[in-house]
């Protein structure tokens, strides 16, 4: 599996298998299809034909100090043994916490003592399902804790500890960066990119602080002052992103990327025109030697 | 950092998120803080941001409040209309109470309904009828997408000496009001109060469908659904519900085989052993 994917989503999947564009591949999230029949279950068989498959989950809540879930990891073993996916991804973060699933991705804090914590329970989440695992970095808001290392510091040590792959989402990093005002080359340089399974690009909005009412994007770096970006998937990716993308994947190599939309979907035309734009991009990064 | 510390940083994120602390959240933070026991030099560091805590109360319950609403939105519209609100009143209720503990967020309106359902039968202000309206919406969607069924066994023709294989998912539900009758537009119409049973089914195309059921069919159906053979099945339901067992009664009920025969409910028999 390599090149370029899209993120399947219900809003165009039947459009998406009429039309069948030469799509590397597509990631699903199994918690949409876990357990579930009907429509968009034969759907995914439908899909399954004609593109190869990688899943990406929402809810291991990794970071979470709750057990993992044996029921959950069991379903997903099966359900990644039916669409054959080379490896499996999911976020580090915490989502879960005293029975209570949050259905978001909630940050954890960079500290020595969660590095193995963390690891820990990558490691048996990887011998539950027996795939191998990716951990991706999130879009983050606060830091939920005193700081002990940087957070490409954090990821580098947890990958580390739990010999997984990276989920290199580098719209993440972007607005990380952005946000708390690091230089996210030097993020990159520091994460494990020899670890890089693949990559997410998305889009992302600006808000004003406090009110969160969405704001246009500020012309420059005064103009960010009481504003922040939301990793909402609810735009076409910028070109900052995709600048950092082909910087990246030049140092990477050739690894599949995948653009994610969740919010304000387009027409399916455009995003296949933006699907384009990245592969274009990939193409001419993975031409040159890394 | 020690295994403490994390959990309790874990449970001011779960109570900032879901707890009734918006007002905490919004005044004095560093208070709320150290009422969590967040030790200081983390304290430190959430503080460094103070809004943002309510940013994410803001992205995580849309996403739980958002899902709630679109499975249940013939349910609030009518709820709407006669207490304004009261379907977010409930769901803030919901998730401070209780919150969802599944990993699908697609179950948490069934999960919200389950703690929401005997309070709102219970409260004055809203129609008797509304639970029956939203458990009958959820229905609708859950019959939808539940598991695809296993392969059926080996099937035989009908006899009366044998017991029945149907097709899945099916569920019969019981309502109290004919919530079914309810016009889609008319959110201020009230249905008939009346024991109404229900045969729920997916169809070839994925399609949830209804069958209203007369109380013997629904007796016999149960029965059926259970595993008993026909004419035992037959027998035991005229008894419960004081029918004898005529030939109208099997007529009817030969009737209605041949109908779900025909809508892929009824595959067939289990070969005898």
């Amino acid at each position: 599996m390599n090149g370029v994917g899209l993120g399947l989503r219900w809003d165009f999947v039947d459009e998406l298998l009429e039309k069948k564009p030469a799509l590397d591949f597509v990631e699903i999230s199994p918690e949409n299809y876990m357990g579930r029949g009907g429509y968009y279950d034969e759907a995914l068989d439908r899909a399954r034909e004609l593109w190869p498959i990688v899943t990406h989950g929402l809810t291991m809540s990794i970071g979470g100090v709750d057990p993992l879930r044996e029921d959950y990891l069991k379903g997903l073993a099966a359900f990644l043994d039916r669409v054959k996916s080379p490896w499996h991804s999911d976020h580090l973060c915490f989502s879960t916490f005293g029975g209570v699933v949050l259905h978001d991705l909630l940050p954890i804090p960079f500290k020595e003592a969660e590095v193995g914590r963390v690891a820990d329970r990558i490691k048996r989440a990887q011998d539950a399902i027996g795939r191998p695992m990716a951990i991706e970095n999130v879009s983050f808001y606060l830091h939920p804790g005193k700081r002990e290392m940087s957070e490409a510091e954090f990821i580098a040590r947890v990958c580390d500890a739990a010999d997984c792959g990276l989920m290199l989402d580098v719209n993440n990093a972007y607005v990380n960066a952005t946000n708390f005002g690091f230089d996210v080359d030097a993020w990159m340089a520091t994460v494990p990119l020899d670890r890089v399974v693949q990559m997410h690009v998305a889009g992302h909005d600006w808000f004003t602080e406090g009110e969160w009412k969405a704001t246009d994007v500020p012309r420059d770096a005064r103009e960010t002052d009481g504003k922040l970006i939301v990793d909402t998937h609810g735009a076409d990716c910028c070109d900052d992103v995709l600048a950092l993308l082909e910087r990246t994947l030049a140092k990477t190599g050739p690894v599949p990327v995948l653009l994610e939309r969740d919010q304000a979907i387009p027409p399916l035309s455009e995003l296949l025109a933006e699907i384009a734009k990245v592969k274009a991009i990939w193409t001419r990064a993975t031409a040159k030697p890394a | 950092m020690s295994g403490a510390d994390v959990n309790g940083l874990h449970a001011l994120f779960a109570d900032a998120c879901f707890g009734d602390s918006a007002d905490a959240l919004g005044g004095d933070l560093e208070a709320y803080l150290a009422r969590h026991g967040v030790a200081k030099e983390d304290a430190e560091a959430i503080l460094a941001s103070p809004r943002r805590l309510g940013l994410y109360r803001q992205l995580v319950r849309h996403n739980v409040v958002n899902v709630i609403g679109m499975m249940l939105e013939r349910t609030r519209a009518r709820l709407d209309a006669h207490v304004p609100g009261e379907l977010d009143r409930s769901v803030d209720g919901f998730l401070a109470a209780h919150g969802p503990r599944t990993p699908h967020l697609r179950d948490v309106p069934s999960e919200f309904l389950a703690w929401v359902g005997p309070r709102w039968r219970k409260d004055a202000r809203i129609p008797a009828w509304l639970t029956d309206y939203a458990e009958l919406e959820l229905v609708d969607f859950t019959i939808g997408v539940a598991p695809r069924p296993s392969p059926p066994p080996p099937l035989a023709d009908v006899t009366a000496d044998r017991a029945l294989v149907f097709g899945d998912p099916r569920v019969i539900v019981h309502l109290g009001w004919a919530v079914h009758e309810l016009a889609g537009d008319d959110v201020k119409a009230t249905p008939a109060e009346r024991p109404v049973d229900l045969l729920v089914y997916r169809d070839a195309q994925h399609c949830t469908r209804m069958l209203d059921l007369t109380p013997l069919a629904c007796a016999i159906l149960e029965r059926l659904f259970e595993g008993r053979p026909l004419a035992q099945a037959m027998v035991e339901a005229c008894a419960a519900k004081g029918f004898a067992l005529d030939a109208p009664v099997v007529g009817g009920a030969a009737k209605l085989l041949a109908d779900l025969g025909e809508r892929g409910v009824l595959l067939g028999a289990r070969e005898n052993s």
